[in-house]
């Protein structure tokens, strides 16, 4: 009877440690993806706010041949990292 | 049971405080950069509103050119636009720091047309002599 009962225990015990450290992996991974998608999502943040550009055309005058017009756009912000995707 | 069940929160808790300890840093980083980027995008937009530039002669090939806003510009970062063309020859005296309430010469080889000059930041002026 005793060696029953101890066996049963050693059974739960086992079994809730498995569950438990389940659960604490699943939570783990879903931390660590909010934790990058916040550190990626700041960073686009940051360089949405750091970037600005302007054109600086003269509205009367804009240069037009073979059928294209041309604009000058001016890197106002600053950021470098620019038209590179 | 009881043995187990201590032993289930005694992991939970554990791994709960080092989910913690481990976002916490991170969080507090991203909101920093935030922060910062937002200061300087205020900080642009204050330099931008404050900013204004007068063509206020057209003599021969020179420009004159007066910062008429409170802050202080880089000569050497201006663009000219001549008759719609970005040109890249002309000179600017003095070159470099560019204090409120000054003036520069920019001579742009061109005596008519239509002329724009853009500062650093995007402020601009239009002349035309005809």
């Amino acid at each position: 009877m005793g060696a029953g009962t101890s066996a049963t225990e050693m059974v739960f015990f086992i079994t809730s440690v498995i569950i438990a450290l389940s659960v604490v992996g699943a939570i783990f991974m879903n931390v660590q993806s909010i934790s990058n998608a916040a550190t990626i999502g700041s960073k686009t943040l940051t360089e949405q706010l750091k970037t600005d550009i302007t054109v600086i055309n003269d509205p009367d005058f804009i240069l037009y041949s073979s059928g294209n017009y041309t604009f000058y756009i001016k890197n106002t912000g600053r950021e470098n990292s620019l038209l590179n995707s | 049971m009881g043995f187990s069940t201590s032993a289930v929160v005694a992991i939970i808790t554990t791994a709960l405080i080092y989910m913690a300890a481990m976002f916490y840093p991170l969080t507090e980083m991203s909101y920093h950069k935030i922060q910062d980027a937002e200061k300087n995008s205020k900080e642009r937009w204050n330099e931008k509103l404050n900013t204004k530039i007068v063509i206020t002669n057209w003599t021969g090939d020179n420009l004159t050119v007066y910062n008429n806003g409170s802050v202080t510009l880089d000569s050497s970062k201006i663009n000219v636009i001549l008759n719609g063309e970005l040109i890249s020859y002309f000179s600017v005296t003095p070159g470099g720091v560019w204090p409120p309430k000054t003036s520069v010469e920019v001579d742009i080889e061109e005596s008519i047309g239509r002329v724009k000059v853009i500062a650093a930041n995007g402020a601009a002026d239009y002349y035309t002599a005809t």
